[in-house]
């Protein structure tokens, strides 16, 4: 994957084209090319979870995801508005406080976004295994999910 | 490049510094400096078909290299076939990196304590492999690069395992932390017809399976001389924090009975 192409694709519900080397990362894409700060670059390695976006609806690690990968695909970043649960998810996390230095939270939130209604406590700590936070201790962003889940989080 | 055939994938391989691409799990982290990783292309191999699936063929299971943890730690039939194997992936790493890393990528990988490795080392896999050459040959698991062996051709692809039976097979193992850690020590023990098998990871540089330790479990034993002989005899572990030989016997006992269980269970 070392030659310059295009790859189309959806991004936050837009049609977007990346001309570029396909073996670029998509972390780095939407970060410098589409100038989508949120998703965010805390260990290149997929340690941390502070990268995640959703594709075709489900999380994954952008920072271990090539630009190639995602041809046609559809993708949406924290700065999504498109996605109800991405946005009850946020909402639920700024009523709750559920953040402090907000470097981990992009990531936490999109991860979040996709467990299920009705988890257990254990269910959604063992969920976000793959999302470090070295701020809040995590029982705040475990309120959060519970409070989303409950369906306090506001409307979008 | 992304090959839409397993000719295309080996046509590309024989290019100097061009590697397979799967989940990037392992790979993607390594890739930064090519100068130091030698890595100069990347060849996606997910499209490849003979390299995807689980399925049952006669009295074995063939999963593909594709197969990827999540799929495994989800898969009912792998469950009932080989729950070492379910375990192993249901604990290794993290959701979303469970959902990209592979069998295949398992079994290349530099990582010590390879979890699914280490589970099918003790389910006396194969692998099947097609070499650059165009060859399609059939290997014991221990000969993966995971285990420290360079049996396999320099550049290669792993297209599936195969195991036998495993009802009576079980998996443990311990890290750091409660989840989303190495394992420090780990242990997988299949029994069939009274006889364990028995292999160990987190422990030296390489996972690897102890006769030793398996022949003093039949016997009754709690295999600690056998354990000792063979941390003494292979080179120890990067990481300086050894685990307590008595933990590490715990971890053996516990594996062992659940596999005993599910043996008896599964010729009830």
């Amino acid at each position: 994957m070392n030659s310059d192409q295009s790859t189309s694709f959806r991004l936050n519900g837009q049609d977007v084209r990346f001309d570029g080397p396909a073996a670029t990362r998509v972390l780095d894409a939407l970060r410098d090319r589409f100038g989508l700060t949120g998703t965010k670059d805390g260990c290149s390695a997929g340690e941390c979870g502070a990268c995640a976006i959703l594709v075709d609806g489900a999380p994954v690690l952008s920072c271990l995801l090539l630009v190639g990968e995602i041809e046609g695909r559809d993708v949406s970043t924290i700065e999504t508005r498109e996605d109800r649960r991405v946005e009850s998810m946020r909402q639920a996390f700024l009523e709750e406080g559920a953040l402090q230095c907000g470097f981990c939270t992009p990531g936490m939130i999109v991860a979040a976004s996709r467990i299920p209604a009705g988890a257990t406590e254990e269910e959604i700590r063992t969920r976000l295994v793959g999302n470090l936070c070295r701020c809040t201790g995590y029982a705040s962003i475990v309120r959060a999910v519970q409070r989303a889940h409950r369906g306090e989080g506001g409307s979008p | 490049m992304r090959a839409d055939s397993l000719e295309e994938a080996l046509a590309a391989l024989r290019r100097p510094g061009a590697r397979p691409y799967a989940g990037g799990t392992d790979l993607l982290v390594r890739v930064g400096d090519a100068a130091e990783s030698g890595i100069r292309e990347l060849v996606d191999i997910k499209a490849i078909r003979e390299a995807t699936g689980i399925e049952r063929v006669n009295g074995s299971m063939r999963i593909g290299a594709l197969v990827t943890a999540a799929n495994i730690a989800g898969d009912e039939a792998v469950l009932g076939f080989a729950p070492a194997l379910v375990e192993a992936a249901t604990q290794t790493s993290a959701p979303l990196l469970r959902a990209r890393g592979t069998v295949g990528g398992n079994l290349v990988t530099r990582q010590p304590a390879a979890d699914i490795a280490t589970a099918l080392l003790a389910l006396e896999a194969t692998v099947r492999v097609a070499t650059t050459d165009g060859d399609i040959r059939r290997f014991p698991i221990a000969e993966c690069p995971v285990f420290g062996s360079d049996a396999l051709e320099p550049a290669f692809l792993i297209l599936d395992v195969a195991i036998s039976s495993g009802e009576g097979s079980s998996f443990r193992k311990i890290g750091a932390r409660r989840a989303f850690s190495r394992a420090r020590a780990a242990v997988a023990v299949r029994i069939r017809r009274g006889e364990s098998r028995v292999a160990l990871a987190g422990l030296t540089r390489h996972p690897f399976e102890s006769a030793g330790v398996a022949s003093a479990l039949d016997a009754g034993a709690n295999g600690i001389d056998a354990l000792e002989r063979d941390l003494a005899s292979r080179p120890p572990a990067a990481a300086p924090d050894p685990v307590a030989i008595g933990l590490v016997l715990e971890l053996i006992r516990d594996a062992h009975a659940s596999a005993v269980r599910r043996s008896a269970g599964a010729s009830a």
